[in-house]
């Protein structure tokens, strides 16, 4: 019997984040009432006519640049015809034969330290069509829908990538690095759970070692990073027992259903293919110069890769941390800022790793980011160096007292009385009852049993429920065994 | 001398001189639009008023393919039935925001879809000339409105010959500039690529004066042209020697043979006294134009006129089940006949590989042979002067639109005018200039138009030249 | 090779467009010689498709919001809605 691998290709649809529509001037704000944000031009009333907006090819030309592709000279737009209540003018506007960007390539973390290149075939811009709201369980028992073309001509970009990806697993990382780099670049917020980031799967088997392609389905409807590693796992099952049974896999398109996580054959829109695709005569073509290239290259902020190359050399990070900080751009930013009130970037980097990125991920995998502003950690940090609360506190109360109520952990340390012991004269008698109370472990760490003073800076400290300086009772005691 | 009737320049100068006041201009044609009934009108603007500017006072006819906001808009489809637009056409705007009357819309062949005006769906239009014969398509109602005095000119959409054939035919001087020169916004269109927004009036001063205001960048249409034109009015008047082309060969084989006739002895008895250089020339592709022409916009119709959907507005088939059935239905009963031919010659040459390699793509590339060929032909002439259309009205045999056609297939200005009569019936010389030419081809026009001196009234017994 | 009324049916239900049998026929008769022309006098040009007709480039315009249509407007025109939105009946094609 055969072994399989898995060939995936993805199909990427983001929104772009302007303020306006592509070719209107109307708002793209999410959640407004349903069709107030219309106007003639996005409903495609009769003889409207479209204005593209700049700013949405800037930054479909900057996601090309920063997924390292080839950004055409002269460019123009298609309009791609088929029929949908949603689709006001029946037609979409979209690029077909002069995409905007081409032959690209992302390099996504794979292991424990290696990276691959997955390459993108195109990027080009197109518009976003409006909902359908269905009444009714399914699409198919609704009795009527209802239409609201608010989010109809909302600048919309389409990511297509090489058949490169080998895992559903794969899959899940490129689309968060993806996510990541569009986030860094300040184009869209791609949020799933809001539509403004989707994904199509292109998957096939073939046995490993093999270079051809087996046929392959389009899976639609993964709204989650979690749908696209569960439905293209489900799939690389549900194709693979085909094949052990030598029964064919059908060229379809299927659809995720998240609840019975399955995928299912769609009844098919048909003759997707039949889109009689022309060059649209209402919009002029584009020559982007070299200058307004690199105009746009030179706006970009500085990418994933460079800033953890950078954090390694500025900072002196060891490259796995320099790369879990760089994975987020609120994150790396976030060190950035605490690092500049606390200079001391591996420990500040030790505690957003361990005890930040647990409160992150409890926000689940769409995290917005980091729970407290970086002065906060900063003072935190300082409470510690002070010896005014030992690491155990920080971590175990005032931590997620900060999370949780946004107060400051100055603040938090005086309601809960956290404070430590540091003055000598408040420890003293505390220290001298335990050393008269222990006096084996005395003699043990006079004998050179230097691990026994652990025990005995534990019992002070359990006598002052946790406040003393442990660092002080240590010298103290030392100090009292020397005489 | 009754002030329906008059040329737009006319009626300012009255004006001036105190002689009428615009409301009674504007009476004087509403009159007219109730005392003789042509069927140019489909409905007129309620609201239709005179104010200040430089068109003071004009009435003007729209084409119903003009949105106008809070007026039904139905650019003569059963599928727009009850459209009323929430917006201005910009070109309805600038003419409003020049004074003139916008007194109502026009009928025209469904989507301005035919060149015959017996295609028309919302009623008969009458050629004023005679009664029972067409006046041309699809702009026949603006150019009838017009012709019998109910409008002192009129805008139309042009994507072959829409406003020129009518004007041919009707007796009145018609005109498209070129391609982007006035704004598209809001004209309902079915070849957006091949629509140029043409004018019809009496005179071609009348032209230079609304094209004037019409003229200029619309930041609602991204094809239109940045810039002002010059004061074409003011330019218009001196004559220029020129060199014209003129292809006799073609005309022939193309024109009946009056019509042939009537241009042969125009060129032959003005040009040297107008001190044009003629200049023979061959026009081997205008087949070829033809039938480019006719692809591309089918092709694009089947685009275009997708939207009619019933979901949104305009008509909507009763009782639909499911949304496959409302939309088929919708369109099916919505659409007229030829709408429907031309969708599915669309389709077809849209519709897969072969074919659109076959067809579309080789009708772009016939596109870009006349584009060249023009480019070609501006070497050796400065205009070119053909028959407008090859037969008199109501005549049917030849493509009408076998020599206006190939101008939108390259974005290109051109006029025509009325040359003469031939049993009765108006016949039309065009003019044909390179794009961005309109200052030299509305100066040649005038300069012909007063050789000519055809009497643009039906009973004025005009002779022509 | 000629256009079958078949083939226009099914072009019909490509761009939802019911058409009898009659209907389609003619269509047919329609279309033939209008392609028969093309195939005669399109064959063989090798010019550069001529996509674009306007010579203009790069017109845009700034990310600026403006003002959309009030509901009732946007909805004006609409046979039927509901809550707001333009009603449609059901969908059965995803
Ligand atoms: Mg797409
Ligand atoms: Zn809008």
């Amino acid at each position: 019997m055969h072994d399989f691998e898995a060939v995936i290709g993805l199909e990427i649809h983001v929104e772009l984040s302007t303020a306006s529509k592509i070719f209107c001037s109307c708002p793209t704000t999410f959640g407004a009432e349903v069709n107030t944000q219309c106007c003639p031009v996005c409903l495609g009333l009769p003889g409207t006519l479209p204005a593209l907006n700049r700013k949405a090819l800037e930054y479909t030309v900057k996601a090309g640049l920063a997924l390292n592709c080839q950004i055409a000279r002269h460019t123009w737009f298609d309009r791609k015809n088929y029929f949908y209540p949603d689709l006001p003018k029946a037609y979409q506007v979209s690029q077909q034969d002069a995409p905007l960007c081409v032959n690209g390539y992302l390099e996504i973390p794979v292991g424990d330290s290696g990276t691959k290149k997955v390459g993108i075939n195109r990027v080009h811009l197109e518009e976003e069509v409006g909902k359908s709201l269905h009444a009714g369980e399914t699409i198919i028992d609704a009795v009527y829908s209802l239409l609201d073309y608010n989010r109809a001509g909302i600048p919309l970009i389409e990511i297509v990538t090489q058949p490169d990806i080998r895992s559903a697993e794969e899959a899940q990382t490129f689309l968060e690095s993806l996510r990541n780099i569009l986030r860094y670049i300040e184009i869209s917020d791609c949020k799933m759970q809001e539509g403004s980031l989707r994904c199509d799967a292109n998957i096939s088997l073939r046995p490993k070692g093999s270079t051809a392609f087996g046929t392959k389905t389009e899976i639609k409807n993964l709204n989650s990073f979690r749908a696209v590693r569960r439905a293209l796992e489900y799939e690389i099952k549900r194709q693979a027992g085909l094949l052990r049974d030598g029964l064919p896999v059908e060229p379809e398109t299927r659809h995720w259903d998240e609840q019975k996580g399955v995928t299912v054959a769609m009844r098919s829109k048909e003759q997707t293919s039949f889109y009689r695709l022309f060059a649209d005569p209402d919009l002029v073509p584009i020559d982007l110069s070299a200058e307004w290239i690199q105009q746009m290259e030179r706006e970009l902020p500085e990418l994933p890769g460079a800033r953890r190359e950078r954090f390694i050399d500025e900072y002196g990070l060891p490259e796995y941390d320099a790369r879990v900080l760089t994975a987020a751009k609120e994150m790396a930013d976030f060190f950035e800022e605490v690092v500049k009130g606390y200079n001391d970037p591996k420990t500040v980097s030790n505690w957003i790793m361990t005890e930040i990125l647990r409160y992150v991920k409890e926000q689940g995998e769409e995290a917005e980011g980091i729970p407290l502003p970086p002065a906060s950690l900063v003072e935190l940090l300082q409470l510690i160096e002070g010896g005014i609360i030992n690491r155990n506190q920080a971590k175990e109360i005032v931590l997620p007292e900060m999370v949780a109520s946004g107060k400051a952990p100055r603040q938090i340390v005086k309601e809960k009385g956290l404070e430590q012991i540091s003055d000598t004269s408040q420890l003293e008698g505390v220290v001298a009852s335990v050393l008269e109370a222990n006096p084996d472990v005395v003699q043990d760490y006079l004998g050179g049993k230097e691990k026994v003073m652990g025990f005995l800076v534990g019992q002070v400290l359990k006598e002052t429920k946790g406040k003393a300086n442990p660092r002080l009772v240590n010298e103290m005691i030392r100090e009292k065994l020397k005489q | 001398m009754t002030i329906a009737g008059m040329s737009v320049v006319e009626i300012l100068e009255g004006q001036q001189r105190g002689e009428f006041t615009p409301e009674e201009v504007l009476r004087a044609h509403l009159d007219r639009i109730e005392g003789e009934d042509v069927g140019a009108f489909l409905r007129l603007c309620p609201a239709a008023s005179p104010g200040p500017g430089p068109l003071q006072g004009v009435p003007v006819a729209l084409g119903d393919e003009v949105c106008t906001e809070g007026v039904e808009t139905t650019a003569g489809s059963r599928i727009l039935a009850g459209f009323v637009p929430p917006y201005q056409a910009t070109l309805a705007a600038k003419l409003q925001g020049a004074g003139a009357a916008v007194v109502g819309k026009t009928n025209l062949t469904e989507f301005g879809m035919s060149f015959d005006m017996e295609d028309a769906l919302c009623g008969r239009t009458q050629n004023p000339w005679r009664s029972g014969t067409t006046p041309g398509g699809a702009a026949g109602g603006a150019a009838a409105a017009v012709a019998a005095g109910q409008a002192a000119a009129a805008v139309a959409a042009d994507t072959g010959g829409d406003v020129r054939i009518p004007a041919s035919y009707c007796g009145l001087v018609g005109f498209t500039p070129t391609y982007g020169r006035i704004s598209r916004y809001g004209v309902i269109q079915h070849a957006p690529s091949l629509t140029q927004v043409g004018l019809l009036a009496r005179k071609v001063r009348d032209i230079a004066l609304l094209l004037q205001v019409l003229a200029g960048e619309d930041p609602q249409d991204h094809t239109s042209l940045p810039g002002t034109l010059p004061d074409l009015l003011a330019e218009v008047g001196e004559p220029q020697p020129l060199r014209i082309g003129i292809a006799p060969g073609a005309y022939k084989s193309w024109a009946e043979g009056e019509v042939y006739q009537t241009l042969e002895r125009l060129w032959q008895e003005t040009a040297a006294q107008l001190g044009w250089q003629l200049v023979e020339v061959d026009l081997p592709w205008l087949d070829l134009a033809q039938i480019a022409r006719r692809l591309i916009a089918a092709a694009e119709s089947s685009s275009t006129l997708g939207r009619y959907d019933g979901v949104r507005y305009g008509y909507r088939a009763k009782d639909a089940q499911d949304m496959r059935e409302l939309f088929s239905r919708t369109r099916a009963e919505g659409f007229g006949q030829v709408v429907k031919g031309e969708i599915l010659l669309g389709t077809y040459i849209l519709g897969d590989k072969d074919h659109y390699e076959a067809y579309y793509l080789q009708a772009l590339r016939a596109r870009k042979l006349v584009y060249k060929s023009w480019q070609g032909l501006w070497q050796e002439v400065d205009l070119l002067l053909t028959p407008t259309t090859p037969e008199l009205a109501g005549r049917g045999k030849t493509p009408p639109e076998i020599f206006t056609g190939p101008s939108n297939l390259a974005g290109l200005p051109a006029i025509s005018l009325p040359c003469g009569l031939v049993d009765g019936l108006p016949v039309g010389v065009q003019l044909i200039a390179p794009a961005g030419e309109e200052g030299r081809l509305l100066r040649a026009a005038d300069a012909l138009e007063k050789m000519i001196d055809f009497a643009s009234s039906r009973n004025g017994g005009g002779q022509g030249a | 090779m000629p256009v079958t009324k078949e083939e226009i049916k099914r072009l019909g239900e490509i761009i939802y467009l019911d058409l009898t049998d009659e209907e389609s026929a003619r269509f047919a008769d329609l279309l033939n010689p209008v392609l028969k022309k093309a195939d005669e006098l399109l064959e063989g040009l090798e010019e550069e498709p001529l996509r674009h007709i306007s010579q203009l480039r790069n017109r845009m315009r700034e990310d600026e919001v403006g003002i959309p249509m009030p509901k009732e407007k946007v909805l004006a025109n609409a046979a039927e809605t509901q809550d707001g939105c333009f009603r449609v009946p059901r969908i059965l094609e995803d």
